[in-house]
């Protein structure tokens, strides 16, 4: 009787047990914060060129090393806050593509000439199809991308001190 | 004659279009703004609901199938950017959940009247 009492309880509690964890895992959903695009090959992304009017595909132009794709725009504030680093990682010689996401061709221009321009090339997505193609939803968003075409890390924002040193690390 | 035909095409074209955004409506309203509290695609004007909006316009356009387009949005954002995720096992034993509690505890209580009896 007691052996079967206690049965039940086991099983119960293991009941119980695989529920929570249920639970507990949907909480913490890793992917509720689209970062799903880690550990993924880069798709194929190509796009006018914003120096020059030629189409350009960004697995042409690196150069078999790291390199960082920044999603910017001139009229996006924290692009400016963050642009002082982005210089700091050309300095460092990390090459930067970047995505000029739905921008006068002008004004991204006059804020590469205002602020220095950390790009080795940059690829116009007027209508966004670029950035979604990255699962990425706003700007700035930076990417960092192995010599194979891996990305291996993916900022959400204004990139930091933190980011920078962890690409620094990754050369 | 002609002048029929053209109406025809005019109309057959009209009632394509509508038949576009219909669908983009849809599948929009079945898609969750990323950066906006609580909205689908549909509702938000913010610029990444109008670049899924337009995303989902030129697939369709392209004669991509829903789940196509659905697909595509999962592997770039994850299974939570679907108001309607995909049945699994898991999702389907949190749904039962509620019920399974409730039916354990009527057979708790009767159990314990059955007793007292």
């Amino acid at each position: 009787m007691y052996l079967k009492k206690g049965f039940k309880i086991f099983v119960l509690l293991i009941f119980f047990g695989v529920l929570f964890f249920l639970f507990y895992n949907s909480l913490y959903k890793k992917d509720f914060e689209p970062r799903v695009m880690i550990g993924k090959q880069l798709p194929n992304l190509s796009s006018k060129s914003l120096f020059h009017e030629q189409n350009v595909n960004i697995k042409q132009i690196s150069n078999n090393n790291i390199f960082i794709i920044n999603i910017f725009a001139s009229w996006c504030a924290p692009c400016k806050t963050e642009h002082p680093l982005l210089m700091k990682l050309k300095k460092n010689k990390i090459s930067i593509i970047g995505i000029n996401y739905k921008d006068n061709n002008r004004n991204a221009k006059i804020f590469l000439k205002k602020y220095g321009n950390p790009f080795q090339e940059v690829l116009l997505d007027n209508k966004g199809e670029l950035s979604i193609n990255l699962g990425a939803y706003g700007v700035p968003e930076t990417f960092l991308v192995d010599k194979h075409f891996k990305i291996i890390d993916k900022h959400i924002g204004p990139i930091n001190n933190k980011f920078v040193k962890k690409v620094l690390n990754s050369k | 004659m002609r002048f029929f035909f053209i109406i025809y095409l005019l109309l057959l074209s009209f009632s394509h279009a509508n038949e576009i955004d219909t669908r983009v409506n849809t599948i929009s309203k079945n898609i969750r703004c990323l950066v906006c509290e609580g909205q689908s695609v549909y509702e938000s004007n913010s610029d990444f609901a109008k670049d899924i909006k337009n995303y989902v316009k030129k697939e369709i356009m392209n004669n991509k199938s829903d789940k196509e387009i659905y697909d595509f949005l999962r592997t770039k954002y994850g299974e939570s950017i679907i108001f309607n995720p995909t049945p699994s096992i898991k999702n389907i034993m949190l749904w039962l959940a509620p019920a399974l509690f409730f039916l354990i505890g009527v057979y708790i209580i009767f159990r314990r009247l059955g007793a007292s009896r």
